[in-house]
Parts: C-alpha cells; structure tokens; sequence
C-alpha cells in the first residue's frame, strides 16, 4: 500500500516537472466571467457614516452605510480603479483610474462620475491638498507626482519621482512625502515648486505601499517590505530573503530613517500595504496582505525605540525579526477576509474597516481589540475560478514556509518585477540576476536568465519548493492557468507618437536587433553569448528575454547592471554585439527607446 | 657447414631488409600523407580564393574599417558578432550569395554600409559554397543547439589558444613537421581515434602534452619528442572542471560528425 501511495507521489511529481508540457494556445488573461469585485480600497464619508470602497476588477464603487453594514449604492468609475481620496468638503472623490490614465470624479450626491481629469500613466495613490484646492497623484508608470488645480482639472507640475510612486501623504507645512514603489527610497517634494527636495534612502525596503505624516509634520511612516536581494537568497525562516514591515523617517533629519519589523520568530508578514494613523495618533493600522492579518501598532512605543536606535543601529534594528515581541510594538489580528489592501478607520464607531481584495468583502473589525465585528459582503458569493486561485495563491504567504513572503513579494501585485536582482541557487551562489516579468514565460521556454528551467511550468514547480514546500498539484494547477494567462495592462505608449516608433523600429531593425527578438514574441527562445558574462556566472550565455512589456522590467540585463534603457546601448554595448548600436544619434536612441518602450 | 651458415646469414640479411623497406614506406607513407582535407579545410580554401578575409579579416576573425556601418567594421565570423546579422544557416547562405539575406533586404537598409557585401551568384560552387558554410560553421560556432557544457568549453578553448594551431573548431590543418603525421591533428575524423582511445587519454594530452600510453611507446615518444610544435601541458592553467568543458565540447564536436 505504502509503495503504491509512493508510486502514485512519484508519477505526480513527474507529472509536475514534465519538460514537454504544452503552454496554453491562446492566453485569455483575466477571465471577463465572473466579475469579482476585488476592492483595492475604502476610504470615509465627511460625516464619518459611509465608506467608499474602490472594486478594482469591477471598476465600481460600493458605497456602504457603516452602522447599517450593508452595501447601499454602488457606481460606475474608469476602468481599474485603484485608490481615492475625498474632497475637503466631502463633496466629491477622487477616484484614480489604473488603465484610464485619469481621475474619475465622482460626485457622491448624484451617484455618478461628472468629469475625468487626465494623469499621468497608470495614476496609483490620489491625495486632496489641505486647503482643497490641489489634487496631487503619484503615477506609477510615468515615475511622476501630478499636481492638478482640482477645480480646472489642470495639472499644473509633474514632478519626477523614482520608479513606480505609490502613495502620496501631505505634511502640515505642505510638503509631499511619497512612496516609491519599485525603488528603495521615498521622495519629498515641495509642490508649489514642482521640485523634489529629497530622496530618502530606506535601506533594503521594496515595494513600498502606504504611506502616512503625523499632524507636526515630523514622523513620517511607510509600509512595506525589507528584500535581501544580492546576498544569497537562503535562511528564509531568519528573514534573510524577505521581511516585512515599515520604515519611519524623521523629516526634520535629512536621511533619518528607522525601520520596524512586524514578523514574529518562525512567522513572517509578508506584504504589508494598507497603513493609517488614527486622529490621536496613538495607533497605527497597517494591513499585512499576504498573511491576511491586520497590525495595531502602538505608535508612542514605536517612536521611542526609533529615538533610541542610533545610526549604527539601525541596520541591526531592520534585521531584528523578534522586535514586535521583544518590544511589544504592535499586536497582529486576522483581517476576516484574504488579501487585505487598504484600511478606514471609523473613529465615531471605534472601528477599522478593511478592503479585501480576495474575498469581496469589506470586513469591521473593532479598532481597540482586532475583534471582527461585521463582514460586509460587497455582491453575492461567487465561486473563485482556477485563475482566481491562482491570482490569490500568487499573493498568499501562506504557501510559504512560515509565510514570509509570496509570489509577489518579487514580482509585485501585477506578477511583473521588483526592480531588484536577486541572486538565486539554482544557477549558483553570488551571481544575482534581474527578477523578470513572468508575463512572457507561458510561451517563452526556457525559463530563468540561465534557462535552468526547462519552461513556466518547471519553473512554477521550482518556486515552490523554493518557497519551502513541495509543490500541491491543487495549487500548481491555479499558478499555471493564471501565469498561463497573464493580465497585461494597457500599454499607453503604443499609441503616443507614431512616427518615432516608425522611425524606432527602423533603428531596431537596422541595429539588428530583430535577429534575436524577432516579433510577436520578440525572443528567439535561444542562448546568447554577447559576452555580458562575469567570472561569478560560471556561464557565458543567458537566455534571449522577451522585450514584450520592456518598459515594466529593469534594471536591464541579465545581472540588472543598465538601470536605465539608454544605458543599455551607451554604456553596456562596448563591442557593439547586443545589436549594432555604436554611433547612433541620440535622436534615433530616443526612438529605439520609444520603440521598446512601446512593445 | 661454412656454406650453410653464410646463405642462413643471407637469408636473415634479406628479411632484415625486407623489414626495414616496408616499415620504412610505412612510416614515409604517413610522413608524406596530407591531412585528410573536411569540408571546413576546404571552406578554407574557398573563403581565400574568393577574397573573403581581405574584408572580414584572417579566419574571419573580424574586419577592415567600414566607416559607412554601423559599428564602423565589416563584421567578423566570430559568434556573438554573426548573431546580430543572421537567424540561420540559411541566412548565411544568403549573405554569401545575394550580399544580404530576403529579411534584411525586405526590411530595406535604413543606411547602407559603405563597403557593400558582393553577391557571389553564379561564381560559387554548389559544393565550395557548401565548405565555405563548413567553414563558416567552424569559426562562428554555428547555429547548432550546443549544450552548456560543451559551449563553455568551446569558449575556453577559445580562450586558451586550442584553436590557434587545431584551427577553427579544431578541424585541423596546420602543418608540423617532424610530428608522425606531418600536420597537426583535428578534433574530428578518423586520425583523431588513433590518438585519443578514451577520455582519460583526452585529459593527458590536454594536462600533460601526450598520453601515458603513447609516451611509454618508444616509437611513438620519438616523434612526439622530434615534432616542431609541441603541444603544450595546459595542467597549471586549466581547472578540473575547465578540462571537463573542453572534453565535453570535443565529444559534442565529435557526436556531430556524419
């Protein structure tokens, strides 16, 4: 008996691994049925009795009567809706619109949009200035920070931020903190001159989400998490890969920052996002997605051990994983529902209320005790499909051994990149290589920059057990159809331009470049040696990667050693055999970039 | 008695001889022999009679200044180079015979390189133009799926020096006189199985300069000794897993002989 169950664990395992696995034909991407609502985030009424929930896949928004605890309106928006703010005289709300590249401004008493006010690319966090008067948006594909006179629905300065800003927090003086999603730092702007006045460096912190200012303007807090990219990606269950928590910096100390973690010995919290102070500012809330929990953090406490971590401390002080217990700094609750986002707190009714994403349901948990009072489902159950799964499975820690970190802690909500290269064993250790974009892997075989993986589906396997456990044929079957059938956002750069990109592909061509990304894939699927290979490689060729979504990737290269795409052809070409693009003018650079950048 | 001794002398006298004529041709045979000409030899041949290394350099190894082409050179053979130019074999054939390939000429040339590539229709050979793609195939590396192994031990013999006297690919040619066989051996034919029995034989001519059998043999260590060039010990500048790779490519090179 016992060698038939081991047969039958064989034959699965083969199964899994199998080389010849057919990719599917012909990716659907999201399926269009059934429309899950996935809110991505709530915000409150002036009065305090309403919340706005954002459904980033149903691209509504539910309005909910807090007390009452059911759904009473749901409106229109632009398609993908990701996050909003309230105007000053609660009036309106703004509402960011992913693929739209706009605002939709709702006006809450007729129950409708009555204007979009255009963004720049992929607008993320909105944020209303203090006298009203100003919208400010950080978009997360332009690398910018919108200014827009909220009343003309002009934008008045687009600031450029680092790569992919998120979340934007105005300090009482009127200054802008701002989260940089795919870079290591956050940046302060001063948007009456349209100017930033610092980029502060949050160590090894990675996609930064929320972000929010004490009412003196002092303490600013970031949630997010630490990546140990670089080093070896080993010890996990010590937080050496990823761990997780928020960064507090100090605006009046130019570079000061200290950064908290919110795992526990043997128990990571994977992906922190949502975070929000309450008015007295003694609590913090910060929702941890990928573990489905919500932390209440006692600010007071957590302000004096930052005072007390002196610069040579703070190194040590990111890497303390035994810090929310030692110091008893925060206490971790289940969030009632899975893939928490953002988070209200409802101080009239002493009450968080909680956005997840995964289970469509707005959840009330009490602000003092982490109790679940109400679930608020936000449209009748609906089963989750394969791809569902797969999308939860994706951002669920719990697959994880001891839940530090998920599929996106690397690869980001979108299944994309994390900007960061990380140096995994299974092409050897010291050699760190630029996450990639699993977007392309279905029809892309081999996988991994070395093509140790023979296609997605051995890859998808190996990144189970690199996560600590063997792969579940339940769970392998959801990763494949939903990374077999990739969501890829609008690419608005497709569009912009024309004749550059005519003149681009003709540079493309010219440089040779089609030869190894020839069109529609734009890879040949082979090995190269353009001599981008270092003695810590123990190889010369790496696989040709797609271009298809280049501008999601970067830094460019196998090792990530061209942090932008220019560089790429003026600093990391010196043979001129990754295309022949010695002496090309900067102008038919700028259209080669525009080109790819349109892929 | 005295006559019976002289003619057994004679007898003996004449077998000694006889001996020593035929090993004698023998050993000329194979000292005169010519290497045994492979199609890359021929490519050789071809590529010089037709002028290709005036522009694309000796071996093809990169070339003369072009100062309309981007990059400012006629380009070598050299793989990573010919990867920017060329899909496939068939891509390489079209270069040689019509100057560009369909692709780059559909495409139309957004600049047009100074020194033209020559079209060869019509003044190449079937067979010529099937050796000169040998030979082509020899210097870039080819177009082959080559495991990793194998590939990176092409590109340490590349980087110390094999091909330098085994030639491109190790299809031989280069003359040593003095040696056995006049000439340096190949990696691949025949010649190569009376060398090397096995690989531990490989990794002695690669560590030490010869085998241990051969060089226990007092014939064979006279000519291993007597030849011109001799081959090197490489055992202070290869690793174990260096020597690996390079066997490895040798034994892949060798699998893809017909």
């Amino acid at each position: 008996m016992a060698v038939v169950a081991a047969g039958a664990v064989g034959g699965l395992a083969a199964n899994l691994l199998r080389s010849d696995a057919v990719a599917p034909s012909a990716p659907t991407g999201r399926p269009a049925a059934p429309v899950y609502r996935s809110p991505n985030h709530v915000c409150l009424s002036a009065d305090g009795r309403l919340a706005y929930v954002v459904n980033h896949t149903s691209d509504t928004l539910s309005v909910l009567d807090i007390r009452g605890r059911k759904v009473v309106s749901e409106i229109a928006v632009g398609s993908r809706p990701v996050h909003a703010a309230l105007s000053r005289d609660g009036a309106f709300l703004y509402v960011s619109c992913l693929y739209v590249g706009a605002i939709s401004v709702v006006d809450l008493e007729k129950g409708r949009v009555v204007r979009t006010i255009a963004t720049g690319d992929e607008p993320y966090g909105v944020t209303v200035s203090r006298d009203g008067r100003r919208l400010f948006v950080a978009n997360s594909l332009s690398d910018t920070v919108s200014v827009i006179d909220a009343a003309a629905g002009t934008t008045l300065a687009e600031i450029p931020v680092a790569r992919s800003p998120r979340d934007i927090a105005e300090t009482p003086d009127g200054k802008l903190v701002v989260s940089n999603g795919l870079s290591r730092g956050m940046s302060v702007l001063d948007p009456a001159a349209g100017s930033e006045l610092e980029r502060r460096d949050l160590g090894r912190a990675s996609l930064t989400r929320q972000v929010a200012c004490t009412k003196d303007g002092r303490w600013a807090f970031v949630a997010g998490i630490l990546s140990h990219d670089e080093t070896p990606s080993l010890q996990m269950e010590r937080g050496w890969i990823h761990s997780n928590g928020f960064s507090v910096a100090d605006l009046t100390r130019p570079g000061h920052r200290v950064t908290l973690l919110l795992d526990r010995l043997l128990n990571g919290a994977a992906n922190p996002w949502g975070l929000v102070l309450s008015t007295d500012e003694k609590r913090m809330y910060v929702s941890i997605s990928g573990v489905h929990e919500i932390a209440i953090v006692d600010v007071a406490k957590c302000l004096q051990l930052v005072e007390e971590t002196t610069p040579d401390l703070v190194k040590p002080m990111e890497e303390d994983v035994e810090i929310l217990e030692k110091r008893g700094i925060a206490r971790r609750f289940d969030a009632g529902g899975l893939g928490p986002r953002g988070i209200a707190l409802s101080e009239a009714t002493g009450e968080l209320l909680v956005a997840n994403y995964f289970s469509d349901s707005v959840t009330v948990l009490d602000a003092e005790t982490g109790a679940l009072r109400a679930t608020i489902p936000l449209g009748p159950p609906q089963e989750m499909t394969l791809w569902r799964k797969g999308e939860l499975l994706f951002n669920d820690a719990r697959i994880t051994y001891q839940t530090w970190f998920s599929c996106t802690s690397c690869h980001g909500e979108d299944a994309t990149v994390d900007g960061l290269n990380w140096d995994l064993p299974n092409d050897g250790l010291g050699n760190a290589k630029s996450a990639k974009s699993l977007h392309d892997a279905y029809d892309t075989p081999p996988a991994m920059w070395s093509g140790v993986r023979v296609n997605m589906e051995a890859a998808i396997a190996a990144g189970q057990r690199f996560q600590g456990f063997l792969p579940v044929p339940e769970n392998h079957k959801a990763l494949v159809e939903y990374l077999g059938n990739p969501e890829r956002a609008p690419n608005p750069y497709r569009t912009r331009n024309p004749e550059a990109l005519q003149r681009g592909e003709a540079v493309f061509r010219a440089a040779g470049c089609d030869v190894c990304h020839p069109a529609p894939k734009f890879t040949d699927m082979k090995l190269h040696d353009l001599g981008f290979g270092t003695p810590d490689d123990y190889r010369s060729r790496f696989d040709t990667p797609s271009l298809r979504e280049t501008l999601r990737g970067g830094p460019w290269l196998h090792d990530g050693r061209a942090p932008t795409l220019r560089s790429i052809f003026t600093d990391h070409n010196p043979k001129d055999l990754h295309g022949r693009t010695k002496g090309l003018s900067p102008q038919e650079l700028d259209d080669l970039i525009a080109y790819l950048r349109s892929l | 008695m005295d006559r019976v001794i002289r003619s057994r002398r004679a007898v003996w006298l004449a077998l000694a001889f006889l001996v020593l004529c035929v090993t004698g041709a023998a050993f000329a045979s194979r000292l005169w022999r010519e290497p045994a000409l492979t199609p890359a030899i021929r490519g050789e041949q071809v590529a010089r009679k037709m002028g290709c290394f005036a522009c694309h350099g000796a071996e093809g190894r990169g070339g003369i200044a072009d100062p309309g082409a981007r990059g400012g050179v006629v380009p070598g053979w050299d793989g990573p180079t010919v990867s920017s130019f060329a899909k496939d074999e068939q891509e390489i054939r079209e270069w040689i015979l019509d100057g560009a390939p369909r692709r780059v000429r559909e495409a139309g040339a957004a600049k047009a390189p100074f020194i033209p590539m020559p079209a060869y229709r019509g003044l190449i050979g079937e067979q010529e133009l099937s050796d000169l793609v040998a030979y082509f195939r020899a210097v870039s590396g080819g177009f082959a799926e080559i495991p990793e192994a194998a590939y990176e031990g092409r590109a340490i013999a590349g980087r110390v020096g094999c091909f330098g006297c085994h030639g491109p690919a190790g299809a031989g040619g280069c003359a040593n006189p003095g040696s056995f066989k006049g000439h340096i051996p190949a990696w691949d034919g025949e010649e190569f199985l009376e060398l090397v029995r096995d690989d531990a034989e490989l990794r002695e001519w690669i560590l030490d300069g010869h085998p241990k059998r051969l060089w226990e043999n007092p014939a064979a260590k006279h000519f291993l000794e007597k030849q011109t060039i001799q081959m090197p010990a490489y055992r202070p500048y290869l690793r174990d897993d260096e020597v690996a790779k390079l066997v490895a490519y040798i034994r892949w090179l060798r699998k893809k002989q017909p």
